[in-house]
């Protein structure tokens, strides 16, 4: 925290890309949907898929920071600032991308008032608020000496300093103590987390109008998959910022390996029941996976960049490299997010009724989506957003005071 | 008394567990309120609206869609009602047959349990309603109605800038409602309301008195002596999609 110009430059830039994105936002705002090329028969796109990617990321790093603080695994224990803190910028980023894809978005703190017990979603965005505090306060526990030790070194009068110090002397603060409140929390964190993206799994599990959606392992491939995002991206932020001995990467990567065949598992299975079933609805989205329009996605990027180059990479053993760690959970990442994309897409582009779509003639009643240019402009803008917050956090909070 | 104190644990938990345990029962008693109840007529709510398409007198002449998008001024890409075709067999043995499908206004639809303001409600007359000022905008339902039977309004026209017609107020749900950018029902999901507006006034929907086949019958079928009442009896009629479970509340006769 000592280079100042460096400081400063972040400062400017993320100022800056702040009010640019708030410019673009209000384009947005009086635009509506209209720049979108959703549609009336895929109703959900881009965004929805980003959103559910980056809110599994959130629970795959809380769940490696719980590995760590709350079930003891020691081996473990030096990752938990950085999962933590990556979980509290994922589960951010996903908000932003779920904000964006709402029509009215003014009205978005509406779900706070207007409750529907019924509603999967409802839920959900309770679950989320609780969750989000939750991070939050473990996050200030686990970092709060570090962060208080800075403050009384600095013995700067400033706001901050008075409100958390509360003049009083650092030696009468509890620190022994901390570890026990992070680990008590984290017994409501760990369920919460997984009610969190199972629930997100769910909200497309329950609607008895989509059979490829409509059965019981979905929130489980939507956990998994979660897991595999949030372990990866683990191991590419340790090797990208040369952080983490070498055997604790490697043993990260072999639980990346588990968790990807059990999510292949799980996949072929609800693969191999929907093609024995032989019902339209099972058949016809597998169709549109390997051999129809979504074919290429499916093959490359699922199949290929999600699994077979990380496997490639460990059975090749490249001990000597990390690069060769990070591009495998790099290439990793994506194929899950491609995942998320041939979730939600493929089986909207399945009309609901014979005819729907020959019914009427209309560029909205389509059952072709391809994102608009538009979308993935506010997808990348979203991105570099949470990126730059993630470094200036990195910048500004000791992440890795104890980490290396 | 003294011996087994409530500690902090103890309290959390217990307190998990009874929210837990409301809002399963919660869960339980929605899901299984009434689920029977089309089994059995006449039901005991004073109003049930129901719609009878006998598909043997349709001629797929497609009026109903325009006096649809008449009455409700809908924007392009916003049909409330449309008529699905299917073909059958090859030149000169082949026959055209049609389906015109509204809103199902289900008796346990699906789109209600979904939403997460609860903007779209079941009334007690049967119509399933939505609140354009409670909608946020999410599309859960247009994505979970098994019917196709919901639009999102973008916010385009026909014409640039919208001409007197586009313009004109909509009296959707009772209310007045003109289309102005960023305001309801711009932004919406909107569908079918079975004309609220024009059954409040004693009229019937627009899609049953345009039909010139007489293909379309709407009733109150808790009314002694509707037009549907015999169809209801004799069980002579079938739902679109019957095996979801979602009791629509629109009736079919005939082959499509």
């Amino acid at each position: 925290m000592t280079n100042r110009p460096v400081y400063y430059l972040w400062s400017f830039l993320l100022i800056l890309f702040t009010v640019i994105g708030f410019l673009i936002l209000y384009f947005r705002t009086t635009q509506g949907l209209i720049i979108t090329n959703l549609n009336n028969i895929i109703g959900w796109g881009l965004w929805v898929s980003f959103y559910i990617f980056f809110i599994g990321l959130s629970m795959g790093c809380y769940l490696i920071f719980s590995l760590g603080y709350v079930l003891d695994f020691k081996k473990f224990k030096s990752l938990g600032p950085l999962a933590l803190y990556s979980a509290l910028i994922c589960l951010i980023t996903g908000f932003l991308f779920i904000l964006i894809d709402i029509g009215h978005m003014g009205r978005f703190w509406t779900v706070f008032i207007n409750r529907n017990t019924t509603s999967i979603l409802s839920w959900e965005l309770h679950l989320y608020v609780v969750y989000l505090l939750i991070i939050i306060i473990q996050l200030w526990f686990l970092l709060r000496k570090d962060i208080l030790n800075h403050l009384y070194k600095s013995r700067k009068e400033s706001f901050f300093t008075k409100i958390l110090l509360q003049n009083r002397e650092l030696s009468s603060f509890n620190w022994e103590r901390d570890s026990t409140i992070i680990k008590n929390i984290g017994y409501i964190g760990i369920p919460l987390a997984i009610a969190v993206h199972g629930g997100t799994g769910a909200i497309f599990a329950v609607i008895k109008a989509r059979s490829f959606w409509n059965t019981g392992l979905f929130p489980i491939v939507f956990l998994v998959s979660a897991s595999v995002s949030g372990v990866a991206l683990q191991i590419f932020l340790l090797t990208l910022f040369k952080r983490g001995k070498k055997n604790l990467i490697k043993s990260l990567y072999n639980v990346l390996l588990i968790l990807i065949l059990f999510d292949l598992v799980l996949f072929l299975s609800q693969f191999i029941v929907g093609i024995y079933s032989d019902l339209p609805g099972q058949t016809s989205i597998l169709q549109i996976l390997t051999t129809g329009s979504f074919s290429k996605l499916f093959w490359l990027g699922q199949i290929g960049v999600g699994i077979f180059i990380p496997l490639l990479i460990f059975f090749l053993d490249f001990n000597k490299y990390t690069l060769a760690y990070m591009v495998g959970a790099l290439s990793s990442l994506i194929g899950v997010f491609v995942t998320r994309m041939n979730l939600v897409i493929p089986q909207l582009t399945i009309p609901v009724l014979n005819g729907l779509v020959e019914a009427y003639e209309s560029a909205r009643v389509t059952n072709v989506y391809i994102p608009s240019t538009i979308e993935w402009i506010f997808s990348f803008g979203i991105l570099l957003f949470s990126t730059l917050i993630f470094l200036y956090g990195l910048y500004l909070l000791p992440i890795f005071s104890d980490a290396s | 008394m003294n011996q087994d104190k409530i500690d902090r644990r103890k309290a959390i938990l217990g307190l998990g567990l009874t929210g837990m345990g409301m809002a399963f029962g919660e869960l339980l008693r929605v899901s299984l309120n009434e689920s029977d109840k089309w089994t059995k007529y006449p039901s005991s709510k004073k109003q049930q609206y129901a719609m009878l398409i006998n598909l043997d007198l349709c001629i797929g002449c497609n009026s109903c869609t325009i006096a649809c998008k008449q009455e409700n001024h809908t924007p392009p890409g916003v049909q409330y009602n449309i008529v699905l075709k299917k073909r059958e067999g090859t030149y000169p043995q082949c026959k055209e047959r049609y389906l015109p499908r509204p809103c199902m206004h289900c008796e346990k639809p699906p789109c209600v349990k979904v939403c997460p303001v609860g903007a779209t409600k079941k009334r007690k007359d049967g119509i399933v309603d939505i609140d354009y000022n409670k909608c946020i905008g999410c599309r859960y339902c247009l994505t979970a109605c098994p019917y196709g039977a919901r639009a999102y309004d973008f916010g385009e026209n026909y014409y640039t800038p919208p001409n007197s017609f586009e313009k004109a107020r909509s009296y959707e749900y009772g209310n007045e409602w003109v289309r102005e950018k960023g305001k309801s029902p711009i932004n919406n999901v909107r569908k079918c309301h079975f004309c609220l507006h024009r059954i409040k006034k004693g009229l019937e929907p627009a899609c049953v008195q345009s039909c010139m086949a007489q293909a379309r019958t709407f009733a109150d079928i808790n009314q002694v002596g509707n037009a549907i009442t015999t169809n209801i009896a004799n069980e002579n009629f079938w739902r679109l999609k019957d095996e979801l479970g979602t009791f629509p509340s629109v009736l079919y006769v005939g082959k499509f």
